[in-house]
């Protein structure tokens, strides 16, 4: 697995580096969470408002809004379609996405136009790489798992 | 339905650091939740906006600077309206003293903003 100051960028799934998401397909729901240099640079997460349950986005439109001490920004929905759930843990404890932001996944939905879109996502090696001048610019180590 | 729609009037300015983060970070928060959100400087408030305060200007010594809200809020979406009476009369700035994206208006833009019943008003 690829790691750069201590930042995981696991290959086994699709990013939106501009958005800071991952994704992973499993037969046709696409799990949603925050990447690991995101979740650093936003420090402690201390709260996470999802859309609900049935709520259609857009490619990009804002689905989460994640705020910490000293951040506050939106999730970009890296797909289009409709949200099919929220990690309640994830919500109740958002800290959680500073542990391990890849087993603490934010949401699941169901991608409209999953051929065309996912072909705008970028796989975990050229993430990888292109998140080094981020992590740099950012000034971000990871700790956690 | 018509979208919500959050204005945060700004008066308090650079001899108040404490208090002039907090109006970015909400702006921040409106903005990351998809609302359309204004922010409008007067009297003491454009004097955040001078050229050089936002870099230099922190709530506790070896904080974060303000910038790194202005930026936070701005990036989020948020849009900077400043009052140009306020900025050219008190603190004497000039048409390219603003930052990138924040634009010079007056009263009566400020009024048509706050009557529209969809916007929500606070002010600092």
């Amino acid at each position: 697995m690829s790691a750069y100051k201590g930042c995981r960028i696991p290959e086994d799934l699709l990013y939106d580096v501009e958005y800071h998401v991952w994704v992973k397909m499993e037969s046709g729901t696409a799990t949603v969470g925050a990447t690991q240099p995101a979740a650093a640079y936003a420090g402690e997460v201390i709260y996470i408002k999802v859309k609900d349950v049935g709520t259609r986005v857009e490619r990009g439109a804002i689905v989460a809004t994640i705020e910490s001490a000293k951040y506050m920004g939106p999730m970009r929905a890296p797909l289009g379609g409709t949200v099919t759930e929220v990690n309640q843990d994830v919500k109740s404890s958002p800290a959680l996405l500073n542990k391990d932001p890849y087993a603490n996944w934010v949401l699941k939905m169901a991608p409209e136009r999953p051929d065309e879109e996912t072909k705008l996502l970028t796989g975990g090696k050229e993430a990888a790489e292109r998140y080094r001048p981020i992590i740099d610019e950012w000034g971000v180590e990871c700790g956690g798992g | 339905m018509e979208q919500k729609r959050f204005l945060f009037v700004v008066s308090t300015g650079a001899d108040e650091p404490k208090k002039a983060f907090t109006p970015f970070y909400y702006a921040a928060a409106s903005a990351s939740m998809g609302y359309d959100t204004s922010m409008f400087f007067l009297a003491e408030g454009p004097s955040l906006l001078k050229k050089g305060v936002a870099d230099e200007l922190r709530t506790t010594e070896g904080g974060e600077p303000l910038k790194k809200v202005v930026d936070m809020a701005v990036k989020n979406g948020a849009k900077l309206l400043c009052c140009s009476t306020s900025a050219k009369v008190i603190w004497k700035m000039a048409d390219g003293d603003l930052p990138e994206g924040a634009e010079y208006a007056g009263a009566v833009t400020l009024i048509e903003m706050a009557a529209d019943p969809h916007t929500a008003v606070f002010y600092f």
